[in-house]
């Protein structure tokens, strides 16, 4: 069971007019398993994921996957004028949680991500980082099965960091799949599969 | 029905939280009240109270009416600026959330859910800015039938919005779509329709299959006239359904219409 396959991606391909960003490459992933995508900037990791996401259509490729997903864009989509809290409101309302669910998953999140102070604040108010925190959490609060997170530590210090690699772990353990992609990989160790993007293509990374 | 609550419950949050996001903006508010005023302040400073030969377009017998000048104005203008407050109020509720409203969507909201939800926020707008313009030219006109005149200016706000939210869903870029609006709007509700131009047109026809000719004639018959013109209250709910129609359309589309379903396994 807990190697059963979360997601498969299957030989991409998409372009923005003449511009090819993403031409081919496998990847597949299990519950339990932490994959990170690296490359450099412009490389079209972004573009992998949102396809992944649902947000782009590919031009050609098979995308298949089950249960619940959750998306962390690499930009705050979020609303300046709501608080912490109507953000969880409503995108709780979005999963089809029960206010119970809601209250209970976003306390947790916040005190994860150490930022339960701010549950009253607008979003205006808040520093990038603590945005951030909120964006994931509002990508996790549904708790999916698998993960799509974008540049999620972008903006982090170093404690929330390690809070954020703790809370991957945990996930990963529980037997959630983890996709993420960043320019930069620090700590391999943590990554059960590391792919690398080159001139749109997927590699499977050796660690 | 459970299914259905549930799904109202969900669209009324959304709209709670839209109009919160949006009344909290100060520059916002004070636009909405400011507007009506100046332009109700121009109105004082440069129109005379003569009176001038007016034909209403709604009614056939075309009956000429002797109207001052000052009162028309009020009337006109005060569609005019419930049009312009409400279109670009929509076309910023639609074309500058468009990423926060994919991931709405990617997180199980339905498109039409979003639209619907943006729907509600503008009636309440819409409601208060009519009612606002009527109550601050009431020192400087005596309507006929008050209720009337502000059926017209909601009516005007109705059919903007509605051309607002089809516009923010088929701009790609914010100029185009400012643009398209302040043409249409300027041409049609801040300049054909104005009545003293409308009497002596010489192709009263256009003037006619234009978005702002009914509701700003239910708001003059309402304010000058006993007639109540039922034909302006059904062209007016036409003109707005058609363009809610296309901006439901054209808003799914740009929201879900790229997106294709997954083949899942078990």
């Amino acid at each position: 069971m807990i190697n059963r396959l979360v997601i498969s991606v299957e030989n991409v391909r998409k372009s923005y007019g003449k511009k090819v960003v993403l031409q081919g490459g496998k990847i597949e992933a299990k519950k339990g398993e932490l994959i990170c995508i690296v490359g450099e900037n412009g490389s079209g990791k972004s573009t992998l994921l949102k396809i992944i996401a649902g947000f782009l259509k590919p031009d050609h490729g098979l995308i298949s996957r089950i249960g619940k997903m959750g998306y962390c864009p690499q930009q705050y989509l979020l609303y300046n004028y709501l608080t912490v809290e109507e953000h969880f409101q409503l995108f709780g309302a979005a999963y089809g949680m029960s206010r119970t669910s809601i209250s209970t998953n976003s306390k947790e999140l916040m005190e994860i991500f150490a930022f339960e102070d701010y549950y009253n604040f607008k979003i205006h108010q808040l520093s990038g980082g603590t945005r951030q925190k909120l964006n994931l959490s509002l990508s996790l609060l549904h708790d999916p099965i698998l993960l799509l997170l974008d540049e999620p530590y972008a903006g982090f210090d170093y404690e929330t960091y390690k809070e954020f690699l703790k809370y991957a772990n945990l996930a990963v353990s529980r037997g959630k799949c983890i996709i993420m992609v960043s320019h930069l990989v620090y700590d391999k160790h943590h990554f059960s599969s590391i792919y690398k993007l080159n001139r749109g293509i997927i590699h499977e990374e050796t660690k | 029905m459970k299914k259905l609550n549930k799904e109202r419950n969900r669209i009324l949050l959304l709209a709670k939280l839209l109009f919160k996001d949006l009344m909290r903006r100060r520059v916002t508010l004070l636009i909405l009240f400011i507007v009506p005023i100046l332009f109700n302040v121009v109105i004082l400073i440069v129109t005379s109270e003569k009176e001038d030969p007016v034909v209403f377009g709604i009614f056939s017998d075309e009956t000429v009416r002797m109207i001052s000048r000052q009162a028309l104005s009020f009337v006109f203008m005060g569609c005019a600026a419930v049009s312009f407050l409400t279109s670009f109020l929509a076309f910023n509720l639609v074309f500058k959330r468009v990423a926060e409203d994919q991931r709405l969507a990617n997180c199980g909201y339905q498109p039409l859910e979003i639209i619907a939800g943006k729907m509600i926020v503008l009636m309440a707008i819409i409601l208060s800015i009519a009612l606002y313009e009527g109550l601050i030219i009431l020192p400087f006109l005596n309507p006929m039938y008050f209720s009337r005149l502000l059926t017209g200016f909601f009516l005007a706000g109705l059919i903007y919005s509605c051309f607002g939210l089809f516009i923010g869903s088929i701009s790609k870029h914010e100029l185009e779509g400012i643009f398209l609006i302040i043409l249409v709007a300027n041409v049609d509700i801040g300049w054909l329709q104005n009545p003293m131009y409308f009497s002596e047109s010489t192709n009263q026809e256009v003037i006619k299959n234009m978005p702002g000719f009914f509701p700003t004639q239910m708001a003059n018959a309402g304010a000058f006239t006993n007639e109540f013109p039922l034909k302006a209250l059904w062209g007016s709910i036409l003109y707005a359904l058609v363009f809610f129609t296309g901006a439901m359309i054209a808003f799914w589309y740009r929201i879900k219409g790229r997106i294709r379903g997954y083949i899942t396994f078990n």
